[in-house]
Formats: C-alpha cells, structure tokens, sequence
C-alpha cells in the first residue's frame, strides 16, 4: 500500500469527471514508478514506451473501476502491454544497452557496502535490476518501484501470486548479491538456480 | 525487507513485500528493495514534457466524448474481496443450475414410468419388501400438521427434480425418509460389523443409503442440509409417529450398508441430484442417471453440504446441495 493511494484514489475519481488538474495530479503520481518499471523492461525507450502508455490511459479512464492502489495495477497493465508491443516489433531485448558501463564503475565492487548502498543512481540500480531474469525483474519492478502489492503484481503479470512471490524473492536476493559485488564468487549465499 | 533482516526497521515494508529471505549476509543498512526503490524515485525528474503530452491526450480524450465505455473486466480492479466473492457465487451458481437442470431432465424422464411401477411415489431403494411395508406404514398416518413442509418440497418450483411434484403423498414419504435416515444414524457406529450383515438380512443384494430423492426430500423438509437439521426435524415428525417399528428397518439395513459403502459414491455424484436407484435396484425406476454408483450416505456428507458453494466437497455432496439449495433457495 503505498502512501499517497488515497490521493490517487480521489485524483483518478476527479479526472473521471473530467478534471484535468486532477489527472496530472495522477500522472504525477503513478509515472515515477511506470517509468522505473519500463526501464527495467525496454531500457532506453521506456519514456517513448511510457507515452504511448499514457495515451491509452487517458483515453480508457472511463473504463476504470477502482481505488488508488488499482490505478496502479491497471496502468501498470496497459504500460506492460505497451512495452510488450515494443519489444516485439523491435524483436530485440534491449535492457539497460548504454547502462551497462556503468556497472564497472560500481561503488560497491571498490568500496565498503555502505557506500556503495548510498551512492546507488538510478541508473545503476536499474542496470542491476536489468541483470536480473526477466520474471525476477518484472516481479521486483512492480513490487518495488511501481508499490503493487502480491495480488495486483501477479494480476498485471498474469502470474499465480506464489509465482511471483518467489521471483520477488528471487530477485531481491540476487540484487543483493549483485550490489555486494559477488557476481560470480559464491559466498555460501547464493541462490541456486534463478528462475526464468 | 529482502536482505535486511538485521534492519529491523524495516519491519512495515517486510509484511508488505511477503517476502522472508532465507538468510545470507545482510546488506547493512539498508534493504534492498528501500534501496533500490529510493534511487530509481530519486532519479526521476520532473517529467513535465511527459506531463504535458499526458494531459493533452486526457483532453482530447475527454472532448472526444465521454461515451459510457463498458469496463471491461481487465477494467475493473476494485478491492479484491468483493471480484472473488461474485465470481465464487456466479460459478457455484451456474455449476447449481446446470445440475439441477440435467436432473430434472433425467428424472422426469423416468419419473412417470417409476410411479406406474411402484404404486404410490415409491421411494427408491430397491428393496421390493420395504417399499411394500413403507408404502403400507406410509399410508397410515396422514399428518396434517406437518404436510406443510413437505409438501413445500413438492411445490419448490425451481426444483428440478420433477418427481417430487408427481409424488402423491410427500408427508408420508418424508416420514418414512426420516425413519429410514434416524436408523442409519443410530447405527452408523455399528459399521464395522457390516461384514455380519446389518440385520443379517438384505431385501436385496444392493444396500443403499437414502437415495438422492429421499434425502434432498428431508433436507427440503428439514430446512438444514447438516444432520442436526435432519435429526431434529425427524425427530419431530416421528415422535408423534410412534415407533419406527420394523418397517423401516430392512430397507435401513441396506441403508446402514449403503451408508459404509458411502464415501464410494454418491448417487447424486454428477449433480444432478435426481434420485436415480442406480444399480441393483431392480426397480423400474431404475434411472436414466449416468452414474451408477450407490446412492449418497447423507450423514458423510451432509456437513460440507451446509455451504452452498461447496467445491471442496465429494462429488457427492456437491450434487446434493445441488438438489437443495438450489430449488429451496433457502439455507
């Protein structure tokens, strides 16, 4: 449940209405997290992929029944498709191309965990999360960065929810590993066989 | 949450992610999903390019008419509790009525040929004795007190089960059904003795519980699917009676049999309710039912039944409720 639902409950019921206010209030909202999703997904295009999102959901609104939290997922849904959409006609799966340089110059490969935590950008951690396998990352991105809890993650992911229970896990953990700097050496930790 | 189990703080968003990490080295101040949560949100800027676009598409959208465009179900994500519950009750419904309609079509089939056959509304059990003696104990006490109720039975409109609109004299049979029921009950515990025989005696080879009919009969009567429902309800109605006597007692020998066998089968097994005598009863009415195994023992799943939707239950028990909830409407 994230914070600011009920503010978007009630901005998602104005723009309804027809309050345009109201819908940037929304957008301003939910994109963050959209965003921060779709990189994950189609890396550099996710601000093309992200508008083509909008669109749609500017243009279905009315068909939306929901709270807060359901805006969410439902935007999460169309933004999903969208990227899907992209990635098939680019047939390609470009996660993270120009982010991957900066993985060399992880803080955490040089310095103490803390800092390394601490001086985690965006885009690194994004780059991360781009190492991940896709089902991992999509069930991290949802859970994490768009705030969608169990239920609504596997609903946007067509998943049963103890499927995406354990990519979230799965991923957390790797993600760990990864900040720590352990990519490939095994410190008694490591997740044996990642899913997807 | 994720790694940072030592971060105790983290505690709220734990519960939210449902997420226990097995162990590992923590990572130390912070955990991961925070983390990363923090550094993608904090790396957003103020989109406004994206904002602007977006509103524009809201306006275009909002001035190109608000048609009342249909929510689709992918549309619909209110709270979850009430989406489950609709789609539990629409299936269970549908899965209701489709029984009910197949057992309706099938007894009715038969129905009129079982009456022919066995004189008054014979109950099914096969057993040629006892129905003799069941008819006859039947036809003594009209009770016009109680006919009431199972006459409702015989009026439940939507019931499919079109025989008990044919049937002559519910009063009786229910009475009857409740002798039968009250023996089985009392010596159920006596199961283990079934190798002996019950009464050392069968009508016939077969033994069987109540049959479908009967039973959804009583429950319709009784105003309860569960046992105690039925107990007490019989207990009403035969005390005034007076002794069961031997007559039902045959017929509930098979019963008690038919009622070890229970968990074998449920005659009703296929939802449709309908009282089909499927195997061994050598009567007339021997069903169109498709299935052919033994008539339901109430008692093993009469409990179950009590929820309408009642997915976990046997076939049997699910083909019961079929037979009662859906046409009494009540429970």
């Amino acid at each position: 449940m994230q914070a600011y639902d009920g503010e978007l409950g009630a901005a998602v019921a104005r723009a309804q209405d027809g309050d345009e206010a109201a819908f940037a209030v929304a957008y301003r909202l939910v994109q963050p997290g959209l965003l921060g999703y779709l990189r994950g997904i189609v890396g550099d295009d996710a601000e093309d992929v992200a508008s083509d999102a909008w669109l749609e959901i500017a243009r279905d609104l009315g068909r939306f029944k929901g709270d807060g939290a359901g805006f969410r997922g439902w935007s999460a849904t169309i933004a999903r498709h969208r990227a899907l959409d992209h990635l098939r006609r680019q047939k390609v799966r470009p996660r993270a191309t120009a982010l991957e340089n900066d993985l060399l110059e992880l803080p955490g490969t040089h310095s103490t965990q803390d800092q390394a935590l601490e001086s985690l950008s965006t885009e690194q951690a994004l780059a991360l999360v781009a190492r991940l396998p896709r089902d991992q990352a999509e069930a991290v991105l949802l859970r994490v960065i768009v705030g969608l809890d169990g239920p609504a993650a596997a609903r946007v992911l067509g998943k049963r929810p103890g499927a995406v229970r354990t990519a979230t896990h799965r991923g957390l953990k790797r993600l760990a590993q990864l900040l720590r700097g352990e990519g490939v050496t095994d410190d008694g930790s490591r997740t044996l066989g990642e899913s997807g | 949450m994720g790694e940072g189990r030592d971060s105790g703080g983290r505690g709220d968003r734990r519960r939210a992610m449902n997420d226990a990490t097995a162990g590992g080295p923590t990572v130390a101040s912070a955990s991961v999903d925070t983390l990363l949560a923090a550094a993608v949100r904090g790396g957003a800027e103020a989109d406004s390019a994206g904002e602007i676009r977006a509103v524009a598409a809201f306006r275009s959208a909002r001035e190109n008419g608000a048609r009342t465009a249909r929510t689709r179900r992918r549309d619909d994500w209110r709270p979850n509790a009430r989406r489950r519950v609709q789609l539990s009750v629409r299936t269970t419904l549908a899965a209701l009525l489709a029984g009910l309609t197949l057992g309706g079509v099938a007894f009715a089939a038969v129905g009129p040929a079982a009456r022919d056959g066995n004189g008054a509304g014979a109950h099914d059990s096969g057993h040629g004795g006892r129905d003799g003696r069941t008819r006859t104990t039947d036809g003594a006490p009209a009770r016009p007190g109680s006919s009431g109720i199972p006459d409702a039975s015989d009026v439940s409109g939507v019931n499919p089960s079109a025989g008990d609109d044919g049937r002559p004299t519910g009063a009786q049979d229910t009475e009857a059904h409740c002798r039968a029921y009250e023996k089985y009950v009392k010596y159920e515990k006596y199961e283990k003795y079934e190798k002996y025989g019950r009464y050392g005696k069968k009508a016939d080879g077969g033994g069987k519980a109540m049959d479908a009919a009967a039973w959804r009969r009583l429950t319709e009567a009784a105003g309860g699917t569960a046992d105690e429902d039925v107990q007490a309800y019989c207990a009403q109605r035969l005390d005034g009676t007076g002794g069961t006597g031997g007559t039902g007692g045959t017929g509930v020998g098979d019963q008690n049999k038919a009622a070890s066998d229970g968990p074998k089968g449920s005659g009703g097994a296929d939802g449709s309710g309908g009282p089909g005598d499927p195997d061994t009863s050598g009567k007339p009415t021997a069903s169109n039912e498709p299935r052919s195994s033994n008539q339901p023992s109430p008692p093993t799943s009469a409990a179950p039944q009590a929820t309408p939707s009642s997915p976990s239950n046997a076939s049997g028990g699910r083909s019961r409720s079929a037979g009662t909830d859906g046409p009494a409407g009540k429970n």
